[in-house]
Formats: C-alpha cells, sequence, structure tokens
C-alpha cells in the first residue's frame, strides 16, 4: 500500500511537470509564433474567442501566476482550448470523438499480441530448439521486419480485394449509426480484424522473443531445479514455477505499451483509413493546430502515467517482492 | 553393471542390511567443445539405512556432479556414461521421465548447494509445501495444509509462516523450510550439498545439530557433501574423500579424522584447524587443482603429493582395503589383510 501510494505520488508530480511545461513551452517560443498561427484562422473567429486562444497562450496582460492558475483550473475542467483546423470545435471534443477507436484498434491488438506472443515465447523456451523455438522466431521477425505499409497493403489486397473477406477502410459501413445491437457490433469488428491483424503481425515477434529469452534465463534459476527434483508435473513446473516468473517484466513493457497506445497508430489508421489519434495528431502538426497538438500530448501523457500506475497494482499483486510488509 | 571392480569387492560386507543407496562404478561426463570432461569417474559406494554418509574434497572435484547424478538432474552438456544407481534395490538408471518423476522427492530428496535460492519468490511456503503432496499423494488441499503445518512445526518455524513469501524469512529459516520440503514424503534418503555455506556460522550450527536430531528420530540416510571437514566429521557416521572425480579415500569419519592414511586426506586434514579454531575451507593444500579436461595420468594426485614415486605417474592406484573398513587409493600403502582370528568368526 505504502509502495502504491508513493508511485502514486510520483505520478502525479510528473503529471504536473508536464502541463507546467505545456503551459511554459510557448511562452518561451522565440519571435511571436501564436500570433503567426492566429492570423491563419482569426477571421472565423469571433472576438470572445481570439481573446479565449490568446489568453490560452498567455498574450494576455495578465500576470504569469495568474495566467498558470487558471490554465491549471482549465486542464482539470478537461478545457485545453479550442482547435484551429477543426474550428470551432473544442480540443477535448476532437479527441473524444477519435479516442474511442484508438482505444479499440490499439488495446486489441496490443492484449491479442502479448498474450498469444507470451504464450509462444513460454512454450518455445520450455521446448527449447525444438520445431516452435526453431521456426517462429526467424518467422516472425522476418515478418515483423517488412515495411509495415508494405505488409499492411498486401493484407488488405489479399483479404480485402482479392478474398472480399473483410472490409476496406473505416471503422464501421457508412449508414450504420452507433447502438448496441449485433449488426453494429459485428460490423465493427468485421471492421477490426485486418487492421488489428497486421498490428499483432508486426508486434507479436518482439513479445514471443522478449518472453523466451526471459523465460530460459528463469528455467536456469535454482528454484526449477528443485520443483524438478520435487518431482512436480512438467505443466506445473513450466507456468507455476517458470512463467509466473518469467512474466514479471513483460508485465511492465505492456504497462509501456499500453500507454502509448492513446498515441494511435498512424500508418495503420492512413492505410486503412480508420479513425484515430495518430492521424488527428499529424494533421494537427500539419496545420499549425497548435492546441490540439498539445491536448493530444497531454493526453498521452496521461494515458502513459495512469497506465503505469496500473501496471503497478497489477506488479504488486504479481511479485510479492515489491509488497512492502 | 555385473562386474565387481576392485573398489565394489572393497565396500562388499561393510552395511550388514541392504544398502539404501548403491552407487556402483559411476561415470559422468560433461561435453565441452574443447573436449569431454570426466567430472566422476569410476565412482562406488553404499550408503546404509539410517547411515550419514560424508562426501568431501575440494571445489570442481565432482561432489555436486554425484548429488544431481544420483537425482536424476543432470541435463545438457552432463551426461551418465556409466555405472548404476541403485536406490533402495532400483536402478535409478533404468526409469523412465514419468516413474523418475514419482520417484523423486518420495524415495530421494534432496537440499541444494543454493538452497538459498531454491525458494519459488512468487509462491507462499505453504503452497510450495503443499504441491508436494497435491501432486504425489493426491491429497486434498486441506490436509495438505496440516500436514505442511506440522512439518514446519518440525523445523521449528512457526506455522504462521506458511502464509509468507521466501523473501520475508531470514537465511536460515529459509534454510529450514526448504528441509522440511525436503522431508515432506519421508524419504529414504536425504542429499545435501553443502546446505549451509551461505549462512553464518551460529545459524550453520544450529541448523546441523537441527538435522542430526532429526536424522536420528527419524532414522532416514544421509549424502552430506561439505567443503567444512570438521562439520563433516561431527555428523555423519562414514565418509569419502574425492579428488579430481575418483574417491581417494573411504572410512568411518572417526577414523578418518584420527588416523587419515591417502597422503591428499593427510593435506587436508593437515590444512585444517582443529574443531575449536577458525573454520577454513579446504583451499589450503599447495598448488591448485588439475584441469578435469586433461587430468594427471597415473595417480591423479602426484603432481601435488609430497611422497610421489615415479610409479605414481602411470600407475592408477585402485581404491583398496587399507585397514580395517579402512579403504583408499595410493600405491604406498600397503593393503590390508583381515587378522585370522576375525575372518574366522
Ligand atoms: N556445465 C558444465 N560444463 C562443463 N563442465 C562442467 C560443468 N559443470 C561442472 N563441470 C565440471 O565438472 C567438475 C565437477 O563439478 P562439480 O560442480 O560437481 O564440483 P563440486 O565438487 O560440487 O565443486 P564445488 O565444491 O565448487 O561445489 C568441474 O570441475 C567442472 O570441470
Ligand atoms: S599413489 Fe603416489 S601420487 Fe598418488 S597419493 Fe599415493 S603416493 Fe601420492
Ligand atoms: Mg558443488
Amino acid at each position: 500500500m505504502v509502495f502504491l501510494l508513493r508511485r502514486l505520488g510520483f505520478y502525479v508530480i510528473a503529471f504536473w511537470a508536464c502541463i507546467t511545461l505545456n503551459f511554459f513551452l510557448p511562452r518561451l517560443m522565440p519571435g511571436d509564433p501564436v500570433s503567426r498561427m492566429f492570423s491563419q484562422v482569426q477571421s472565423q473567429m469571433r472576438p470572445d474567442q481570439v481573446d479565449a486562444l490568446r489568453r490560452l497562450f498567455g498574450l494576455d496582460d495578465r500576470p504569469l501566476w495568474e495566467q498558470y492558475l487558471a490554465y491549471i483550473g482549465n486542464i482539470f475542467r478537461g478545457d485545453m482550448g479550442i482547435s484551429l483546423s477543426r474550428f470551432p470545435s473544442p480540443v477535448s471534443e476532437v479527441i473524444g470523438s477519435q479516442i474511442g477507436w484508438t482505444l479499440l484498434l490499439g488495446g486489441t491488438s496490443l492484449v491479442i499480441a502479448v498474450i498469444l506472443g507470451n504464450f509462444l515465447g513460454v512454450l518455445a523456451a520450455w521446448r527449447r530448439g525444438k520445431f516452435l523455438d526453431s521456426v517462429f522466431p526467424p518467422l516472425l521477425i522476418f515478418v515483423g521486419s517488412f515495411p509495415y505499409f508494405w505488409l499492411a497493403m498486401a493484407a488488405l489486397y489479399l483479404f480485402g480485394i482479392t478474398l472480399g473477406w473483410l472490409p476496406l477502410s473505416h471503422a464501421f459501413s457508412t449508414g450504420l449509426s452507433a447502438s448496441f445491437s449485433f449488426e453494429y457490433i459485428g460490423d465493427v469488428a468485421a471492421h477490426l480484424i485486418l487492421p488489428a491483424l497486421t498490428i499483432v503481425l508486426v508486434s507479436i515477434g518482439g513479445w514471443m522473443l522478449g518472453m523466451r529469452n526471459t523465460m530460459i534465463a528463469t528455467t536456469a534459476e535454482d528454484y526449477i531445479t528443485m520443483a524438478r527434483a520435487k518431482g512436480l508435473r512438467p505443466a506445473r513446473i513450466m507456468f507455476q514455477y517458470a512463467a509466473r516468473n518469467a512474466m514479471l517484466p513483460s508485465v511492465t513493457s505492456f504497462g509501456m505499451s499500453l500507454g502509448f497506445v492513446v498515441g494511435g497508430a498512424l500508418l495503420t489508421e492512413t492505410v486503412f483509413a480508420y479513425p484515430g489519434i495518430g492521424y488527428q495528431l499529424l494533421t494537427s502538426v500539419q496545420a499549425l493546430d497548435y492546441p490540439l497538438t498539445q491536448g493530444i500530448f497531454l493526453t498521452i501523457t496521461a494515458a502513459v502515467l495512469a497506465a503505469n500506475f496500473l501496471v503497478d497494482i497489477i506488479y504488486v499483486r504479481l511479485d510479492p517482492r515489491v509488497r512492502v510488509s | 553393471m555385473e562386474t565387481l571392480t576392485e573398489q565394489d569387492r572393497g565396500n562388499i560386507g561393510r552395511t550388514a542390511a541392504a544398502p539404501v543407496l548403491s552407487v556402483k562404478n559411476l561415470q559422468v561426463q560433461y561435453t565441452a567443445e574443447i573436449g569431454n570432461v570426466t567430472a566422476v569417474d569410476g565412482v562406488s559406494f553404499d550408503i546404509g539405512a539410517g547411515e550419514v554418509f560424508g562426501l568431501a574434497g575440494e571445489s570442481g572435484c565432482g561432489k555436486s556432479t554425484i548429488a544431481n547424478a544420483v537425482m536424476r538432474l543432470l541435463q545438457t552438456p552432463a551426461k551418465i556414461t556409466g555405472g548404476s544407481i541403485e536406490l533402495n534395490g532400483k536402478n535409478l538408471l533404468d526409469l523412465g521421465e514419468e516413474e523418475l518423476r514419482r520417484t523423486r522427492w518420495r524415495d530421494v530428496a534432496m537440499v541444494f548447494q543454493s538452497a538459498m535460492n531454491s525458494l519459488n519468490p512468487v509462491m507462499t511456503i505453504g503452497d510450495q509445501i503443499v504441491d508436494v503432496f497435491t501432486t504425489h499423494e493426491r491429497m486434498p488441499k486441506k490436509a495438505a495444509r496440516e500436514r505442511a503445518a506440522e512439518l514446519l512445526k518440525l523445523v521449528d518455524i512457526s506455522p504462521d509462516r506458511l502464509k509468507s513469501y521466501p523473501h520475508q524469512l531470514s537465511g536460515g529459516m529459509r534454510q529450514r523450510a526448504v528441509i522440511a520440503i525436503a522431508l515432506a514424503l519421508k524419504p529414504s534418503l536425504l542429499i545435501m550439498d553443502e546446505p549451509t555455506t551461505a549462512l553464518d556460522v551460529v545459524v550453520q550450527q544450529d541448523i546441523m545439530h537441527q538435522i542430526k536430531e532429526l536424522q536420528q528420530r527419524l532414522g532416514f540416510s544421509i549424502l552430506f557433501i561439505t567443503h567444512d571437514i570438521s562439520l563433516m566429521v561431527e555428523l555423519s557416521h562414514r565418509m569419502a574423500v574425492m579428488y579430481a572425480g575418483k574417491l581417494v579415500e573411504v572410512a568411518p569419519s572417526k577414523d578418518m579424522l584420527e588416523n587419515p592414511l591417502h597422503p591428499y586426506t593427510n593435506a587436508l586434514m593437515g590444512a585444517f584447524p582443529p574443531l575449536t579454531g577458525p573454520r577454513v575451507e579446504l583451499t589450503g593444500i599447495p598448488d591448485a587443482p588439475p584441469n578435469m579436461a586433461h587430468p594427471p595420468t597415473g595417480c591423479r594426485f602426484h603432481p601435488r603429493c609430497p611422497l610421489a614415486v615415479d610409479a605414481c605417474r602411470t600407475v592408477a592406484p585402485p581404491l583398496l582395503p587399507k585397514a580395517e573398513n579402512h579403504d583408499a587409493a595410493c600405491l604406498l600403502l600397503p593393503e590390508y589383510v583381515v587378522p585370522r582370528e576375525r575372518s574366522r568368526r
């Protein structure tokens, strides 16, 4: 418990540091990029909106500390300003409209890659040098080293066009509206398969190899020898003694990846015209949409920190050594 | 292995009842790129029921290899290339994987050299005892927990500790927990490979006395491996001294201490302070132990032996009786002839 509270404290401070940096960055930039940015869109804005933006970027005459407090207050209310490129939608609304898809795609493919990859890694290490171990890692590394674009296009061509099994693009068919119906959920799932499959394909090799290597190191541990000496059944030694210990580093990498899911999968979104944060981030940078860029970065930061905290909680359950007695 | 070697003859009749463990002519090789290392070369010994048998020798002479061979735990690059290991009359080298799994821990258990790390860090002590019962005796969890609590009491650990994880116990407690796990199925043989090296002296003494007491109470046999000769003499009934993959002397421990015959044993004992003095490891002999990839010809001890003669370079001395109940492998020692009046009896 003490451990978790200490970690939580650390994350809160990290988040605060990040907000503070976000606040000072535009105010420290040389020249006046903000004014230049405004000139592009000012004509479409109402005076009060211009005023709000100027405040967001410190172009008002209030003292710095007052601006700072107001800024933090806004962040906690979820108010990250107004998007310039998607004017006049607020940044939070733009992010909100995309983040669900990003979480769906990134989360699904991450969970599948992690579970499958780790399982294959455990088996490969346990039967070291046998079929699974000699065929899968090189194969998956080979697949993973293809340019993603190429791989995604090939999958799209094969399953989408030649075989026609799966839809080509977007997250759901045009004309359908969101609902809890079979039709809608099935449609979303069908649209999810190809993009998720390609992500799993390129990332699973890393998980498998990582797990395999830790697992091989773990099987050399003395407690594995003792477990064998105890005459336990091989499956129990493999899972309860070896894999249970070998999965600990994987849990940490899982947390990292989970946080970065929020950043979206730019290439996948591009190839499959799938909605998501990655594409949104790209356009916001291209359009000099500073509020949106900042908002997305802040969201990613928050997600990474939250994911890490989640992993800490899981870790405490998995590894009794970090529990403070 | 039907044919008897000289070593077998030397051992015949030593233990009245059938031995619990009978190792004959054991040979173990490690396969390496630079050439095979025969780490154990023609080793034979018996351990009787209720006997504590010590195995001493410098680091790298092959003690752990013997222990792991008896547990059938050797993995590549190690391979048993000859001999037999009979436990309660059953040759362990003939057993298949599944039979072997059932035999392990039920008939022979082991406390490892690195006993500090032999507990799974993510499982409670209790679970690590319970899984022995649930695997070997198909015992329900609840009954297994009760047995586990009794076992902990046996080694003076409070049953509350069942719920503890290894890192929550002190080194000595962890070691005692491992001993408790080893005794779970009442094996007829317990192998202890330097069970206390990682512990401080006071805890060491404590644990060894406890083991001695348990051994006397429960009557199991022990194969006891240690660097610490004073501890070994104190604890074991009979002991063997090993040098470069071979046994060079086997005798009752008291004899070995008072009347060592082999020059190597003499050097060991000489390098050893009396029981009350500070403890020293078996490194007090000049020159390094031999390279096991290319062991010396003839008597393997000859490059370091103060008494070596020319013949020692070419003739390998067999382990033969040199006194009553006392075998040694040295060319200079005359063979023991059983006195007439005794042999008639
Ligand atoms: N994995 C291995 N590969 C090759 N040779 C090995 C290996 N393990 C051990 N050996 C060889 O086997 C010999 C005996 O090793 P063993 O561990 O049985 O010695 P030991 O008597 O138990 O030593 P210690 O007192 O240090 O525990 C060593 O000298 C070494 O040459
Ligand atoms: S045989 Fe020779 S070298 Fe070997 S111990 Fe005896 S005297 Fe020394
Ligand atoms: Mg050893």
